[in-house]
């Protein structure tokens, strides 16, 4: 099954962001089971603020974050991160951010969540480095390339704390708002394929932006894009009834194959040929 | 495209505006913006009020509406970096409509308010930005 974006993801929620202990709940929705959702958050923040700190939780998810731009970081202000949690049994949920510490009174926080299904069960998230974030005060930000290492989704989060207005892309679906006197913030996908470098490009609503970016790469399942290809709960109910003298590993490519290198001798005891 | 709540003094509670009918609603850019609140209510903040955006796919509205934008929770007293002041309710957005894109043909707005207050909205559209 490819990487799609379902039909369950909750539209973008926001709030004004006032003090330590301010929340931001999105909607209630119904992700399927075993999907696997991807949070961008972007808030104001005051000059090089970096004491807020926010968590997320919500439908007895985990939530990691694998990204984030803090407001000391260049170019000063404004704040995105990327934050995903799988899905295991799916039930209706929301989502909340809190503020947990910090002291200012900034304008806004505001959040877009998508949904997927056809996630990479085992590495759902490439690894992310130097080049998944940045700043920058061009009026069109065009993200660092970063070559995904297996076919997948793209997704950005950006905050223009200089508050220029709805922002554009010509390559990124993206959803995007405007709070005046706050910030603009936009937040997108596109798919990527396995070893092409890529990048997400977003243009403020007018000249003098200063974009806080961020950026990570969600991995297709194995034959996600084969149509059909085997996929691991197949395997788990064929792989316990082969031969138990072969040891087999798994893949880059998701696929189960023998490990000649480890074949195991049978148990003690055990005849090694049938008697005849 | 535009629709209002009139301002006027409200009790706590939900109000909808009038829905309108819309061409499309995927990648319009829709301005919410919140009118005549006193600056006593933009400073307090215990007071909220909670916006959702909602369309419909129906040409009579009749069929179920869903959520495009929301909730959005305003409350006084957020300050604004740029001007020091109480930043007033609203927003403008532009959303992926994976769903509506084509077929949303009513739009309306949804204001959920804490306390009894003297308020209005305004909701209008723009044509989409070109990248």
């Amino acid at each position: 099954m490819a990487i799609a974006v379902d039909a369950s993801s909750p539209v973008r929620w926001s709030g004004a962001n006032t003090a330590n202990g301010a929340t931001f709940v999105s909607a209630s929705f119904t992700p399927p089971n075993g999907s696997f959702i991807v949070i961008m958050v972007t808030n104001d923040t005051t000059t090089g603020e970096s004491g807020a700190a926010y968590t997320l939780t919500g439908g007895s998810l985990t939530y990691t974050n694998r990204v984030e731009r803090q407001g000391t970081e260049t170019t000063t202000g404004g704040y995105s991160g990327i934050y995903t949690a799988p899905v295991v049994t799916g039930s209706a949920m929301t989502i909340t951010l809190t503020r947990t510490a910090g002291t200012a009174s900034t304008g806004r926080a505001s959040l877009w969540a998508r949904v997927l299904t056809g996630v990479d069960g085992t590495t759902p998230v490439d690894t992310v480095g130097a080049s998944n974030e940045g700043g920058s005060t061009s009026t069109t930000l065009t993200t660092t390339s970063i070559t995904p290492g297996a076919n997948g989704m793209l997704f950005v989060a950006d905050t223009d704390w200089n508050t220029k207005g709805v922002m554009t892309s010509s390559d990124l679906t993206i959803d995007t708002a405007n709070y005046a006197t706050a910030i603009s913030v936009a937040a997108g996908h596109k798919t990527c394929t396995s070893g092409v470098g890529v990048t997400g490009s977003l243009t403020a609503g007018a000249a003098g932006p200063q974009h806080k970016w961020c950026q990570i790469i969600v991995r297709e399942a194995a034959g996600g894009g084969g149509g059909g290809g085997i996929t691991y709960p197949q395997l788990e109910g064929s792989i316990r009834g082969l031969n138990r003298g072969l040891a087999y590993r798994r893949e880059e490519s998701g696929l189960y194959l023998p490990d000649r290198t480890l074949v195991l001798p049978p148990p003690r005891g055990w005849p090694t040929r049938r008697a005849a | 495209m535009a629709t209002a709540l009139a301002i006027q003094s409200r009790a706590a509670g939900s109000y909808t505006s009038p829905d309108v009918s819309i061409s499309k609603v995927g990648d319009r850019e829709i301005l919410v913006q919140g009118t005549g609140l006193s600056a006593a209510d933009l400073a307090d903040a215990t007071f909220t009020l909670t916006q959702f955006v909602e369309a419909n796919d129906s040409a009579g509205g009749n069929a179920g509406w869903y959520p495009v934008y929301g909730p959005d929770v305003w409350r006084g007293g957020s300050i604004s970096r740029f001007t020091g002041q109480p930043i007033p309710p609203g927003f403008d957005f532009i959303n992926e409509f994976t769903r509506q894109n084509s077929a949303a043909r009513r739009l309306r707005l949804r204001v959920d308010s804490s306390r009894t207050a003297t308020w209005g909205f305004d909701v209008t559209d723009a044509a989409a930005p070109t990248p």
